[in-house]
């Protein structure tokens, strides 16, 4: 696959003609334009190696390491072109796809700033091309070592992980990343601002990608949480994972970022710590790429991908490196350079400030930042434990993931009143006794809330205390949608995500904290009771003829009947063995029935497994037991020859009976005395299992048969073990509803800022004031937001 | 605005405690089998279970084995089922509590000699 590095090569070549160029256009117009092609040209090389990939995928050309290793023969069209993320390699090109996309919408809208974010967005796409360069997606897959039976090279793939064969996972990686690529427009505006020295201008124009990048990340985050619940088999939604984190705390910090820009806009505050706070979120996801990527986890995380090549590795360290050194030494050095926050502003409708004890909408949003990066950094610390150990101490100390659920309790109720407080407050900052009248009718709504949740039996008091906190939240936002959508509609854009969000948490919560768990081990034969309902297996629909054992056939549904009175169904968890993958091959689906108001969760702690063991059944002449599958009738017991002498034969006389037979058979089988002791005859079933006789009392006519099953065989119906984890999950749905209300908050207020543009930048002075000398124009900032 | 300022970095200040103590509560090292006795609480052990100690009751889900390291041997007790490669493990990493000379594993971590290690080797 020559043509795919010549490609990736072309576009680590147009990206860096487009940065040089871009670089020397600051000063050059008439350059522009050959940077801008060479941007363009940059973007369809990237296009065109996820066209040679999906080409391999599509057709099979398993002589490419990454598609032998992501897909097969077998595999539906669907999956094999989301093979495309489902590897390293795949997953950076898929990054790449969408940052040439954003850099394309970039040149167009970046307006005086182009050649200066484009020199540095440049510098990115270049990066990644180099990665992709080293890291190759179109490496070869090298001839065996010797005594390797495969053949070479190879005419099929390994196939993608069964786990990813899921809708989710076709559609989660590629929003989390078009969230991820967002991340590095704000990055590149910040730095283009503070080489610039611009500090008005950029923060309107970055204000739509900011909220866009945080969204998008959001949204993706979201899509795992959902894959991770109907596909890990685990019950839940999130398991602070470093996978998860290092996209968790970008995000937080993108967030933080977006309410800065919103503070500077309205009240020109924040004017120094936006640009750093706009370019960190793209370092710490670098800063997680690393993490994840380069093996350092490994030992901790079950999850850590492979570790990259060493020369795609030091790419990216140097981009993390790079990047780091750059922002924090431009920031330093323009530190004292920046406008100076303008002194402190009288409220905007000029009244002077009334004494006595006041909050403003100000002072909320400043904590709700300060909210959001300390809890970014303690999950950054506690991601990087791991390795910050390993670094001190030589060995990685892991941190339990329980750790995130305590921290994030007292941080999640200070937040929720923050959240509760904010769409009350005005700008110009509120009284006590305003607020509270204005909080309490969203109050005793969560108040009602809490009793009406106490009644139905979720009593626990700390939870319910932080439920009834962000329901506080949740209605103080549905208010002020409510306010607002008859008058201002576009304006709903940041309360709907709050809303959404805290609906979502409130699903997380309620479902996490108040879950029923229990241990389901369903034997053949044998029915349990569990949640009130009866559990009796069925059997497994995998092919046992063609694969030899059902649990190897990919399709194999374990069928489980459950039931109470008047109700019954069948649950269908799946159960995989992967064979062609040594490490990770239990492959779990399972299976979730919801009703409005909870989720049956079905699933298995441990792989089903089959009982060697014999079924045994003590019985007296002329009893009849119910044995697995087997009914036994024990009808007489007879001897032949001398009583204890060599050559007696001790002969019971059963008949057997299983369900699925035309009609019961009857056997004979014996025990023999030799000179060695008592033998045991075995008779064969007509299913294939043996019937013997263990132990035998003669006096008391009292026999023990067993039944001894072949392993292996299903045909000779062993006693399968099902070990069911059964999960009962409450209101698990508000986690489905919450999040797409979010998602469009999130949506409205970037289509809003992203109109504001025009009308902000024609209100700005036309030429922005040199930092050196602070503009007395600038004391008093335009409030831009209320355009 | 004072009143409030100090209120709410009151409610951080607290929150930070809070933190502090889930940090440390949390955190789970490895640990030796020889180190055991010191630090018997929520640790990780990487061990290489001996297979004839090896028993597995299906009815209760129950795995009891002998693992070692280096510095001596450990009974361990895993009630999450076997495994299915676990037979096949070189090497496993058992998270639990170490107690009355059994560790209760919560978590194991099976690894595998990886049946396709010669390629993935010749990539690096």
């Amino acid at each position: 696959m020559l043509i795919g590095y010549l490609i990736v090569w072309l576009g680590v070549l147009f990206a860096f003609v487009s940065m040089v160029l871009y670089a020397r256009s600051r000063r050059a117009e008439p350059l522009r334009k050959r940077a801008r092609w060479a941007f363009v040209g940059a973007f369809l090389m990237i296009l065109a190696a996820e066209g040679v990939l999906q080409y391999a995928l599509i057709t099979g050309r398993y002589e490419l390491q990454y598609v032998f290793s992501f897909s097969e023969r077998a595999l539906p069209l669907w999956y094999k072109i989301a093979g495309a993320w489902a590897g390293q390699e795949g997953s950076f090109l898929l990054w790449a796809i969408w940052t040439g996309l954003y850099g394309l919408l970039l040149m167009r809208t970046a307006g005086r700033y182009e050649p200066w974010v484009m020199t540095v967005y440049s510098a990115i796409v270049l990066c990644l091309m180099g990665i992709l360069a080293y890291q190759s997606p179109f490496a070869l897959v090298p001839p065996p070592e010797d005594g390797s039976s495969m053949p070479f090279p190879p005419r099929d793939g390994l196939g993608l992980n069964p786990s990813l064969e899921n809708i989710w996972m076709t559609i989660h990686p590629p929003i989390i990343f078009a969230g991820f690529a967002a991340l590095a427009v704000p990055f590149a505006y910040a730095i283009a601002a503070l080489w610039r020295q611009e500090y008005w201008e950029w923060v309107v124009r970055v204000r739509p990608w900011a909220i866009y990048a945080t969204t998008m990340l959001g949204f993706g985050l979201v899509l795992g949480g959902y894959w991770a619940y109907e596909t890990l088999g685990w019950g839940g939604f999130w398991a602070w994972d470093p996978v998860e984190n290092t996209s968790y705390f970008p995000w937080l910090f993108m967030a933080a970022a977006v309410h800065g820009l919103m503070l500077q806009v309205n009240r020109g505050r924040m004017t120094r710590w936006n640009p750093l706070l706009c370019a960190l979120p793209f370092l710490l996801f670098v800063y997680g790429t690393f993490l994840t990527r380069s093996g350092v986890l490994a030992e901790v995380s079950v999850h850590s991908f492979d570790a990259l090549a060493k020369s795609a590795l030091g790419i990216l360290l140097l981009m993390l490196g790079g990047g780091t050194l750059l922002t924090l030494s431009l920031w330093a050095w323009r530190f004292r350079l920046c406008l100076t926050s303008p002194t402190r502003q009288t409220s905007q409708t000029g009244q002077t400030v009334q004494a006595g004890w006041r909050f403003s909408r100000e002072a909320a949003v400043r904590w709700g930042i300060l909210l959001l990066i300390l809890s970014a950094l303690i999950s950054l610390v506690g991601t990087s434990w791991p390795l910050i150990m390993k670094l001190v101490r030589g060995q990685p100390v892991s941190l339990q993931p329980a750790f995130y659920n305590q921290v994030h309790a007292p941080w999640i109720v200070i937040t929720a009143i923050v959240l509760a407080a904010a769409p009350m407050l005005r700008w110009s900052g509120m009284s006590l006794d305003d607020i509270l009248q204005r909080l309490t009718k969203s109050w005793l709504m969560a108040v009602a809330t809490g009793f009406g949740l106490f009644f139905l039996g979720f009593r626990e008091p700390i939870t319910l205390l932080v439920v009834v906190l962000i329901a506080f939240a949740a209605y103080a936002n549905l208010g002020a949608i409510w306010r607002r959508v008859r008058t201002s509609r576009v304006t709903i854009g940041g309360f709907l995500t709050h809303f959404g969000l805290a609906v979502g948490i409130i699903g997380l919560i309620l479902s996490n904290a108040y879950e029923g768990k229990q241990r389901v081990i369903v034997i053949q034969g044998q029915d349990t009771m569990a949640f009130g309902y009866r559990w009796r297996y069925l059997g497994m629909t995998g092919d046992a003829q063609k694969f030899g054992d059902p649990r190897f056939d990919k399709r194999n549904r374990v069928r489980i009947e459950v039931a109470r009175h008047g109700e019954k169904f069948i649950a269908e968890p799946r159960f995989y063995l992967d064979r062609r993958r040594v490490q990770n091959n239990s492959v779990v689906w399972p299976w979730i029935r919801r009703w409005w108001d909870h989720d049956l969760y079905v699933s298995f702690f441990a792989p089903p497994q089959v009982d060697a063991s014999p079924l045994t059944a003590r019985l007296h002449e002329g009893e009849k037991i119910q044995v697995g599958d087997y009914t036994l009738r024990f009808i007489k017991l007879r001897g032949e020859g001398t009583m204890g002498k060599e050559g007696f034969r001790a002969i019971a006389q059963v008949r057997i009976h299983k369900s699925g037979w035309k009609k019961p058979v009857e056997l004979e089988p014996l025990q023999v005395v030799t000179q060695n002791g008592v033998i045991p005859m075995p008779i064969p079933l007509p299913d294939g299992a043996m019937l013997l006789i263990g132990e035998m009392d003669v006096g008391q006519r009292l026999v023990e048969f067993q039944l001894l099953m072949v392993p292996g065989k299903p045909e000779t119906s062993p006693r399968w073990f099902i070990p069911l984890e059964v999960y009962y999950k409450p209101f698990t749905i508000l986690v489905w509803l919450g999040p797409p209300l979010a998602l469009l908050g999130g949506l409205l207020a970037v289509v809003r800022r992203a109109r504001d543009v025009r009308f902000a930048l024609k209100r700005l002075p036309l030429e922005m004031p040199p930092a050196q000398e602070p503009d007395s124009r600038l004391e008093t900032p335009v409030p831009l937001g209320r355009l | 605005m004072r009143f409030s300022s100090l209120l709410i970095l009151m409610l951080i200040l607290v929150g930070l405690a809070f933190t502090v103590r889930a940090f440390v509560e949390n955190t789970s090292p490895y640990v030796k089998v020889r180190d055991l006795a010191r630090h018997p609480r929520n640790v990780h052990v990487a061990l290489t279970p001996i297979p004839e100690s090896i028993q597995f009751d299906i009815r209760t889900m129950t795995l009891t084995f002998e693992g070692k390291d280096e510095t001596g041997t450990l009974k361990v007790v895993y009630r999450q089922g076997k495994p299915n490669n676990f037979e096949a493990a070189t090497q496993v990493v058992v998270i639990g509590d170490y107690q009355n000379g059994v560790f209760e594993a919560r978590e194991m971590l099976v690894k595998c000699p990886s049946k396709y290690q010669g390629t993935e080797s010749a990539r690096r």
